[in-house]
C-alpha cells in the first residue's frame, strides 16, 4: 500500500511541500527582518510603531489568507482521495488486489490526517512565529483573523477540512458533488461557531469606562461588543448628546463632557489569559467533528457495494 | 465430476433499498461452473451480468441465497482475494500510470506475482511499457488489465464484458490471450466471462450460462447444450404432444408449417418431426426469446437445467 500511495500521490506531495518551503524561506527572511526593525524602533525613545510595518501590509495580508488553507487542503487533497476512485471505476481495481478494502482504507486515511497534521502543523508553527513581532505591537493575538490562523487551531479546522471532504467523497462517490459540501460545509461550520459558539466558551466579562479613557480591559482581549450605557442602562435608539455638551468642541471635550453627564461604555470582552483555553476548547470541538466524519467515512466505504 | 469453482444458490441481489425504489438486478440464481472451465455469461443488457459478477468478486453482498467461489464465501479478505481475478466492465485503470505502473502495483499488492512471464506477455503484444495507458488504445487497455489480473496466477477469473468495447482484431487478440493463459494454467484456472456477443464466446467457452430477467434460465456444459436444442419442422400440426414431454423455447405456426426451439429432455420419439440442430446464437436468442412467459414457466425451465 505504501508504494501504491506513493505512485498516485507524489505529485500532491511534491507540489504541496514545495510551496510549503517557499513560504517558509519568505516568512522566514521577512520575520527575522520585522523583529530587528521592532527591536531598534523600541530602544528609540520616538517609537511609535504606527507605520513601521506599512511595506509589510500585502504580506501580512497574505498571512491573513491562510485562514483559507484548511479548505484548500481538503479540496484538494482530500476530496479526491476517495471520489476520484469511484468516479474512474479504479477503487475495483485496488480492491480486487490482494489487498483488503480495509487496509486500503486504513492506509489512505493514515496518509491523509498524518499529512494534514503535518503540512496544517508546519504552516500554523510558521504563521504564529512570523505573527509574533505584530502581536506584541499591537498587544493583541486574539481578536478576528489573528486567533483563526496562529496557535493550534488552524491544525484542527485543516483535519475537519480533510475529514469532511474524504467522507463527503466516500458517500456521494462524484468530485464535484463532494466538493460543493466540503466549501459549503466547512464555512457554515465555521461561520456558525466563530460568531455564536465561540463567545460563549466562557462567560465574557463586561467593563464600564469613560468615554475619555481607555478601557482597562484592551490589553490582549478579545473585545465582543461596546454599548454605551447611561446611569446603567443600555442606550438604544438615536443618542442624544446632553444640552451642556453640545458646545464643546472637540470630540475628546465632548466625550469628557458626556462622562461626566453619566454616559460609560460597556466593553464586552474574554480577557487575553483566555487565549489558550479558547484555543484548546474550539480545537476540541474541530477535532471531535473530524472524528466522526472519518468514522463516517469507514462505515461507507466499508458496508456499502463497490 | 470435478469440484465447482463457483456455486450459487438462489442468489439474489436488489438495489435501492435505501431509497425505496427497489429493484432486483439478479433473483434466483442458482448455477454452479465446474473448476477449469470457461464459462460464458450471456444475457441482454441489464439481465444482472455485472451484478453477477459483483456478487462472485465480493465487490457486492448478496441480498438472498448463498454464493462461493473456491468454496468460500467472497469477501473482503486478502485470503480470499489473492485467488480471484476481476477486470471490471470499463476496464479501470490509472489513465496517467504507465504500464509498467500498472504492473508494479500488481506486484506490490499480491503475495504472489509472475512478473517476467507478465511483463513478456505484454512486450510480445508490442505495448509499450513506458506510455500512459491514457493514451493507449481501447484494445491495449484491454490487454493491460488483462494482464494485471492475470499476474496474480488466480484460479477464477472473472471477466465483464472486456471485449464488448474492442474491434474485432483487438477482441481475436484479447480471447486468444485468454485462451494462451488457460492453456498454461493446465485446468487450474476457471474463467467467468460475460458478453452479448455469442460468437465470441463460442470461440473459447465449454460452459455456458443464460440470465435473462435476473434469472438463470440455461448453466450447462457448451456441448451439451448444442447437443440437447434442436429446430424441429413438421407440416402444421397441434405441438402439444412436444411440449408435454420436452421444454419448448419457441413455437412458430405458419398456416403449412410448425416449428419448435426445443430443448430435448429426453429421446425425441416421433420421427414425424424434422429434427434439425441449432447454433449456439439460435439457442441464447430462443431463451431471451422468452421474455412474456410467467414467472411459473420460467422456474420450470431451470428446473428442468438443474
Amino acid at each position: 500500500m505504501t508504494w501504491l500511495l506513493w505512485r498516485q500521490h507524489r505529485l500532491q506531495a511534491a507540489v504541496s511541500w514545495g510551496l510549503m518551503a517557499a513560504f517558509a524561506v519568505l516568512l522566514w527572511i521577512t520575520g527575522v527582518h520585522m523583529a530587528d526593525l521592532y527591536r531598534s524602533c523600541r530602544a528609540s525613545a520616538a517609537c511609535s510603531g504606527g507605520t513601521l510595518f506599512e511595506s509589510y501590509k500585502p504580506l501580512e495580508n497574505l498571512v491573513t489568507l491562510t485562514i483559507a488553507a484548511p479548505l484548500v487542503l481538503g479540496m484538494l487533497w482530500a476530496a479526491p482521495l476517495i471520489a476520484r476512485e469511484f468516479e474512474t471505476g479504479t477503487h475495483t481495481l485496488a480492491w480486487t488486489q490482494s489487498v483488503s478494502r480495509r487496509h486500503w482504507l486504513t492506509a489512505k486515511l493514515v496518509v491523509l490526517i498524518g499529512g494534514t497534521l503535518l503540512w496544517s502543523g508546519a504552516l500554523a508553527a510558521l504563521v504564529t512565529w512570523w505573527s509574533g513581532t505584530l502581536n506584541t505591537m499591537n498587544g493583541n493575538r486574539f481578536d478576528g483573523a489573528r486567533f483563526d490562523t496562529q496557535g493550534v487551531l488552524p491544525v484542527a479546522y485543516s483535519l475537519f477540512a480533510v475529514s469532511l471532504a474524504v467522507a463527503a467523497g466516500a458517500v456521494l462517490r462524484r468530485m464535484l458533488p463532494a466538493l460543493g459540501v466540503t466549501i459549503f460545509g466547512f464555512v457554515a461550520v465555521r461561520l456558525l461557531v466563530d460568531s455564536y459558539v465561540r463567545p460563549l466558551f466562557q462567560h465574557p466579562l463586561t467593563i464600564l469606562s469613560r468615554l475619555d479613557q481607555d478601557p482597562a480591559s484592551a490589553n490582549g482581549s478579545w473585545v465582543i461588543s461596546r454599548t454605551l450605557t447611561l446611569n446603567g442602562h443600555t442606550v438604544t435608539g438615536p443618542i442624544k448628546v446632553a444640552d451642556q455638551c453640545a458646545a464643546t468642541g472637540t470630540r475628546s471635550q465632548m466625550d469628557t463632557c458626556m462622562s461626566d453627564a453619566g454616559y460609560r461604555l460597556a466593553t464586552k470582552y474574554q480577557p487575553g489569559n483566555r487565549y489558550w483555553p479558547f484555543q484548546f476548547i474550539e480545537s476540541g470541538i474541530f477535532v471531535g467533528l473530524a472524528a466522526l466524519l472519518i468514522a463516517v467515512c469507514v462505515i461507507v466505504v466499508r458496508r456499502r457495494d463497490a | 465430476m470435478t469440484p465447482a469453482a463457483v456455486t450459487t444458490e438462489q442468489l439474489g441481489k436488489r438495489y435501492g433499498q435505501r431509497t425505496g425504489r427497489t429493484k432486483w438486478a439478479l433473483r434466483d440464481c442458482t448455477l454452479e461452473v465446474p473448476e477449469g472451465r470457461i464459462c460464458g455469461l450471456v444475457g441482454a443488457n441489464g439481465a444482472g451480468k455485472t451484478t453477477l459478477l459483483k456478487l462472485l468478486v465480493g465487490l457486492a453482498r448478496p441480498t438472498t441465497g448463498s454464493v462461493q467461489v473456491l468454496g468460500r464465501a467472497p469477501g473482503d479478505d486478502p485470503a480470499f482475494l489473492r485467488d480471484v481475478g476481476y477486470l471490471a466492465q470499463e476496464v479501470p485503470l490509472y489513465r496517467r500510470w504507465t504500464a509498467a505502473d500498472h504492473l508494479a502495483m500488481g506486484a506490490h499488492l499480491n503475495p504472489v506475482w509472475d512478473a517476467a512471464p507478465t511483463r513478456q506477455r505484454l512486450l510480445d503484444l508490442d505495448i509499450p511499457l513506458d506510455q500512459r495507458v491514457g493514451t493507449m488504445s481501447g484494445g491495449q487497455r484491454a490487454q493491460v488489465a488483462l494482464a494485471l489480473a492475470l499476474g496474480k496466477r488466480p484460479r477464477v477469473l472473472l471477466l465483464d464484458e472486456p471485449v464488448a468495447a474492442l474491434d474485432p482484431l483487438a477482441r481475436r487478440e484479447f480471447l486468444a490471450t485468454l485462451g494462451a493463459a488457460v492453456a498454461e494454467a493446465e485446468g487450474s484456472l476457471t474463467v467467468v466471462l460475460s458478453s452479448h456477443l455469442v460468437s465470441d464466446l463460442e470461440r473459447i467457452c465449454d460452459h455456458l450460462v443464460v440470465l435473462a430477467e435476473s434469472r438463470t434460465l440455461l448453466a450447462d456444459d457448451l456441448d451439451d447444450v448444442v447437443a440437447s436444442h434442436r429446430l424441429l419442422t413438421a407440416p402444421r400440426r397441434d405441438p402439444g404432444p412436444i411440449e408435454r414431454q420436452h421444454t419448448v423455447l419457441r413455437t412458430e405456426q405458419t398456416p403449412r408449417q410448425t416449428s419448435l426451439w426445443v430443448r430435448l429432455d429426453g429421446p425425441l420419439h416421433d420421427p414425424t418431426w424434422h429434427s434439425d440442430p441449432l447454433s449456439l446464437e439460435d439457442i441464447v436468442l430462443a431463451y431471451l426469446g422468452q421474455r412474456s412467459r410467467t414467472t411459473a414457466e420460467l422456474s420450470t425451465v431451470i428446473g428442468g437445467v438443474r
